[in-house]
């Protein structure tokens, strides 16, 4: 995954407004798992220790209908879906020991300016909890 | 090609051996800590991890003081709706009252009416949370703060502001104070109106019109007030909420034990492998049938 911008391509995105528990950290790569894809790491390149299992939003199919809150698209410079990236993190559930997906706050990507935001939806369907069929 | 018993269990087990290697591959990572989530071999830095866990814990916290802070004003908000409600009715009182038609036998069906409404309204005014006043101020042990008794209203809470903490350096005031309420002329109004329909005051009766509309104004502009602050308080809501799962999930990353559980879950191999099993033994169970037969 790459970013189109005019200094070259890049895994690497710029948060603005860190994410939420991480507001002090403004950059964070994307990097692959070779042997466990299709997720990634996202992974702060100023304190590399802090990571975070992430999956593409567009293999779960819970965004389709959902739309954006305009004035977080404005933040982010995104006038329509075209370079609008979706990312969502993962996190395994104490009890049962499975990955959940947070797609009520995915992190949306401009992937023509690099920047990218952790945003909160409250469209229904969309849960903190989403369990991971195989894909 | 005939297909032996052999054949058949030879596939099997191949099946059993290969999901067993799979699971093995995640095993050994785990023994050799080398791990699939981090890039970096660095050994886990244990003081941060417990200072994330801190702030997960103070977070909870907050959350929990959010909950109550959103009935409180919840409470309110009913009541105040409620309250706007009654007055809207009066206000239609008002209306029917100052049709030149109407006479002192209609007045005093209406002066009913409104004597309902203000004990309604006192009511209200008088509404708890948890036993708690909620349009007390600070004095929320105070048990019916406004009292009417036919001609006035008093008022024994306090005009304090509660004050919550929902975040680091954020604190919202979650109330609306009795002396709000008062300065809306939410009872001086009705009262006034009560007693022009008693002693069939057609100026005061036709006032009321427009006074009852500025109380109506006023109840909405409080109402308004502790919704914005209500919506402050989702937002704080939402963000905690979401940091705790991102701390969450960066702590996740570190349990290498739960990792290789998860892998191993989302993978489903444990469901192939006993898949397997079971089908071998069946395979070996017909085996030994025929052998003694």
């Amino acid at each position: 995954m790459t970013t189109e911008t005019r200094t070259g391509s890049s895994t690497t995105y710029k948060f603005e407004y860190g994410l939420p528990g991480f507001e002090n950290l403004s950059e964070f790569e994307f990097r692959n798992l070779d042997e466990f894809p299709p997720f990634k790491l996202l992974q702060s390149t100023d304190m590399p220790d802090i990571s975070m299992i992430v999956l593409d939003g567009s293999l779960l199919n819970v965004f389709e209908n959902v739309s954006f809150p305009k004035h977080e698209m404005n933040i982010l410079g995104l006038e329509n879906r075209e370079y609008l990236r979706i990312f969502v993190i993962l996190r395994i559930e104490e009890e049962t020991k499975h990955f959940v997906a947070n797609t009520k706050a995915p992190i949306i990507l401009n992937t023509y300016t690099g920047f990218g935001k952790q945003i909160i939806l409250d469209s229904p369907g969309l849960s903190e909890d989403y369990k991971l069929d195989n894909l | 090609m005939r297909i032996t018993d052999g054949m058949v269990s030879r596939n099997l087990l191949t099946n059993i051996n290969s999901s067993r290697e799979t699971m093995n591959v995640y095993s050994q990572q785990q023994a050799t800590g080398k791990r699939l989530n981090k890039v970096s071999d660095d050994p886990v830095d244990y003081t941060k991890v417990e200072s994330f866990r801190s702030i997960i814990i103070k977070n909870d916290q907050y959350l929990d003081g959010i909950g109550l802070a959103k009935g409180y004003i919840d409470i309110s908000l009913t009541s105040l709706e409620q309250m706007n409600e009654g007055i809207m009715s009066a206000k239609d009182i008002a209306l029917k009252a100052s049709d030149v038609s109407q006479t002192q036998k209609d007045y005093d069906v209406y002066k009913d009416q409104i004597e309902d409404i203000i004990e309604d309204t006192i009511s209200l005014t008088n509404s708890t949370f948890m036993g708690n006043s909620i349009f007390a101020g600070t004095k929320t042990d105070t048990e019916n703060a406004f009292i009417y008794n036919s001609t006035s209203v008093t008022y024994t809470g306090n005009d304090k502001k509660i004050s919550r903490k929902i975040a680091d350096n954020y604190y919202v005031d979650v109330n609306v104070t009795g002396r709000e309420l008062i300065n809306t002329n939410l009872f001086s109004r009705l009262i006034d109106f009560k007693e022009a329909l008693a002693n069939g005051d057609i100026s005061t009766i036709s006032d009321s019109i427009d006074r009852l509309d500025e109380v109506s104004e006023s109840v909405t502009k409080l109402n308004s007030s502790l919704g914005s602050v209500k919506m402050q308080i989702i937002n704080t809501e939402n963000r905690i909420n979401t940091a705790n799962l991102n701390l969450k999930s960066y702590l996740s990353n570190l349990e290498d034990a739960d990792m290789a559980e998860a892998i191993t879950n989302y993978k489903s191999e444990e469901t192939a492998y006993q898949a397997a099993l079971h089908a071998t033994s069946n395979a070996i169970n017909l085996n030994i049938l025929n052998f003694l037969r």
